[in-house]
């Protein structure tokens, strides 16, 4: 390295201290610190006392729930996240043809994903009550025998990917930016070669952005399993006085980082909720790498 | 001073600038010292729980007690029992008193958060013959008081006498026995023609099965030999009744119509707008009947026991006052917390809040005695017959609080059998407690 070059490195260093500091301190220092805490018993106040691997003996063997919640998350994964973006998709694709006021209709859709999440959630917590909600009266003057929603322990993960699928707006503008790249010239190829609208969209739009729709299968998964605020307000906001609590009916929806945070912050135990949260970061880990196994479909254009 | 002026001396300004300057740091120096000045003041910060005019009331009383006691001043501030104490505790800045709930006062006591105040409750001349039956034991886990009950609260079977006479039922002499309470909550329940329920005659929340299994004579924990008894066959017993009311009318229309009560406090109660006809609830009911629909007419009905010759029970419940580990001055937050608690005051504020205080000689006083010879009266007599219980105080409080409803939730559902369920409750609870102890290096012989 000569003397430029070092002293390069150095005010690239300086410049870039205050992130690298606030990186260590504020993410690196407490990722490694729950390492250790996952094996010690903790409870924050006092010191934590070594355990050794007895958090994750309890957590995978003993605890009645983890099978438990692990399916509830995945559930809300396997289910949300591909109706999330075929939604966003189709709305996306509707939002880049010719129609009038277009960017009035890209401010409505989009608009849902500007609310704050807490005003959402309790916005829906109305919307799906089971007498008095706007969608089982819809339901009720087209005959059908509505469901008990966030009461019914059979529906209550449905109601949420419901809640989840109102604020696609985030997804479908990258989606949207992402057709808007898709060149003309192979539309206009295909045209001549005499291709309809869905073949055009199956061999040219799809490949074309199949990038962001991975980007946005990936972090469609990884929102799902720290899916946590909305449920968390949803399901302890009906009836807390008649036994309504975050995860009912049932534990029916009694996810990963809910439960996750009862054992840290109800029940004091961070060492186990450090574990749990060490599982679950290899769990996302297992996912994601098969997903980029699995990434075949996924076309990148040449560079130029 | 002047060793000040030659180091502005050394910076090479202006005679004027200078003095600018020293005028400018002086008062910088002096400003901070402010605070020490009247170091002889004690300042305290005091976190309850109150809203409203509960709330109005409490920030009065301490601000009687600031102005009889200038040597400590107390602050009071508003806030949500929740992790925010936790979080001020660990963090090293946390009120120097708060308010928690008495399901997290061992929990978080055995956790290290409070100062025992055993020793400023002997130095107090305070002791288990001082307050009501049960309340000593009340929050105590090995020994150990972390904190001192705010005020008491007792549950009850409210009635709608308007609604028992509209069934032709005697809305004079309510039902005193299991199965009559059965027969009148099947007569006062109503559904349309749809079967949809329109009134509920009667049903146990799951969440306060608790009670029942007192009064079917089980119970839930032996805290001499800190043993879970929750599978005993009166409580399978219990349970299989409460089970079988709920299948009565159906988990899934009970939730349905669950869903349709108004807000608690406030006159869309359903209770008030006769949805429920019979319903289990704390004596505060009395006042927030009186704000919110002061024309019901509804009785009161102390639980009714299955077993012969015991009187039934009800389940005591409140919130406790703590001293946090990290407060300022523990001494000077007794005297606030031992002025607060004491009868004259513990009067007022139970009084206030239609609780019932903690201390005997505060049922004696003065300004307890409108509430005293008020329709209280069935509650505190409850309490002085021994009648109320609290659940157990354990070092895994919230941790029993979820599995017990969680269990009690699946049962009432009808996901799970009672012989089945509750065993495996006792085995998961028994299991956590004695994993804890072992952490909290409590075994049999120390403790």
């Amino acid at each position: 390295m000569t003397r430029q070059e070092r002293l390069h490195f150095k005010n690239g260093l300086l410049f870039a201290s205050p992130w690298i500091l606030g990186f260590c301190i504020f993410t690196l220092g407490p990722i490694v610190a729950s390492f250790y805490y996952s094996l010690c018993s903790y409870n924050v106040v006092r010191e934590p006392i070594f355990i050794g691997l007895e958090n994750y003996r309890i957590l995978l063997f003993e605890d009645p729930h983890f099978l438990k919640t692990l399916y509830n998350t995945l559930y809300m994964m396997v289910f949300g996240v591909p109706l999330s973006l075929v939604l966003a998709f189709s709305l996306a694709a509707l939002l880049n043809t010719d129609v009038r006021f277009l960017s009035f209709f890209r401010t409505v859709f989009y608009l849902p994903s500007v609310v704050p999440v807490v005003a959402v959630a309790i916005l829906w917590v109305w919307i799906l009550n089971p007498e008095y909600g706007c969608i089982n009266a819809l339901l009720a003057t087209l005959g059908v025998n509505s469901p008990g929603w966030l009461t019914d322990p059979a529906w209550s993960k449905p109601a949420l990917i419901l809640t989840n699928l109102w604020g696609v707006g985030n997804i479908m503008i990258i989606f949207l930016a992402g057709l808007q790249q898709v060149p003309q010239s192979l539309h206009e190829a295909a045209l001549v070669d005499g291709a309809n609208r869905l073949q055009r969209l199956w061999n040219i739009t799809l490949p074309c952005i199949s990038p962001v729709i991975f980007f946005n299968l990936i972090m469609g998964v990884i929102a799902s399993f720290q899916y946590f605020t909305q449920v968390y307000i949803m399901t302890t906001g009906i009836s807390p006085e008649y036994g309504g609590r975050a995860g009912g009916p049932e534990g029916s929806t009694l996810v990963y980082a809910l439960y996750l945070y009862q054992h840290a912050f109800q029940h004091f135990q961070m060492g186990y909720a450090s574990a749990m949260a060490w599982i679950l970061f290899l769990i996302s880990l297992a996912v994601i790498y098969v997903i980029l196994k699995t990434s075949g479909w996924v076309h990148y254009a040449e560079e130029r | 001073m002047n060793c000040l002026y030659r180091i502005f001396d050394a910076t090479g300004l202006t005679h004027h600038q200078r003095t600018g300057l020293m005028i400018f740091t002086i008062l910088l120096v002096t400003s901070g010292c402010g605070r020490q000045q009247d170091d002889s003041v004690i300042r305290l910060t005091f976190w309850h729980a109150w809203g409203g005019y509960e709330g109005k009331f409490l920030e009065e009383l301490v601000g009687e007690f600031n102005n009889t006691h200038p040597q400590i001043q107390v602050k009071p501030a508003f806030f949500i029992i929740g992790d925010k104490l936790m979080a001020a505790i660990a963090g090293g800045i946390p009120p120097d008193i708060a308010t928690v709930w008495d399901w997290m006062l061992p929990t978080m006591g055995e956790a290290g958060c409070f100062i025992p105040l055993n020793d400023y409750l002997q130095r107090a001349e305070l002791g288990p013959e001082d307050y009501l039956p049960n309340v000593w034991e009340y929050g105590m886990f090995s020994d150990k008081k972390y904190g001192v009950p705010t005020a008491l609260n007792v549950w009850m079977i409210f009635y709608n006498k308007g609604l028992f006479t509209e069934a032709g039922l005697d809305a004079e002499s309510p039902p005193g026995d299991i199965d009559s309470l059965r027969e009148c909550a099947a007569r006062l329940t109503r559904r349309d023609d749809a079967g949809k329920l329109e009134r509920i005659g009667f049903i146990p929340e799951f969440q306060y099965s608790y009670i029942w299994m007192w009064n079917f004579g089980g119970d839930l924990y032996d805290r001499h030999t800190r043993q879970f008894l929750i599978d005993s066959p009166q409580n399978v017993e219990a349970m299989n009744w409460i089970a079988s009311l709920y299948r009565e009318y159906g988990m899934d229309n009970y939730r349905r119509f669950v869903a349709t009560f108004g807000e608690y406090d406030s006159p869309n109660n359903p209770f008030y707008r006769e949805k429920l006809a019979m319903r289990e609830d704390g004596q505060w009911q009395i006042s927030f009947i009186q704000r919110n629909a002061p024309d019901l007419d509804y009785g009161l009905i102390p639980f009714v026991s299955t077993v012969p010759n015991q009187k039934s029970q009800s389940a005591m419940t409140g919130s406790f006052w703590v001293i946090p580990q990290g407060c300022r001055n523990a001494d000077a937050a007794w005297t606030f917390l031992s002025w607060l608690i004491s009868p004259a005051q513990s009067a007022r504020f139970a009084a206030t809040l239609y609780n019932v205080p903690p201390l005997r000689a505060a049922l004696n006083d003065p300004a307890y005695a409108d509430v005293y010879h008020s329709r209280m009266r069935i509650f505190i007599d409850f309490f002085l017959e021994g009648r109320a219980r609290p659940l157990p105080a354990l070092p895994i409080g919230q941790f029993f609080y979820n599995e017990f409803n969680n269990i009690m939730e699946n049962i009432c559902s009808g996901a799970v059998e009672p012989e089945k369920a509750l065993p495996v409750l006792n085995h998961r609870l028994q299991g956590e407690l004695d994993r804890s102890l072992r952490h909290l290096g409590i075994t049999e012989e120390n403790s």
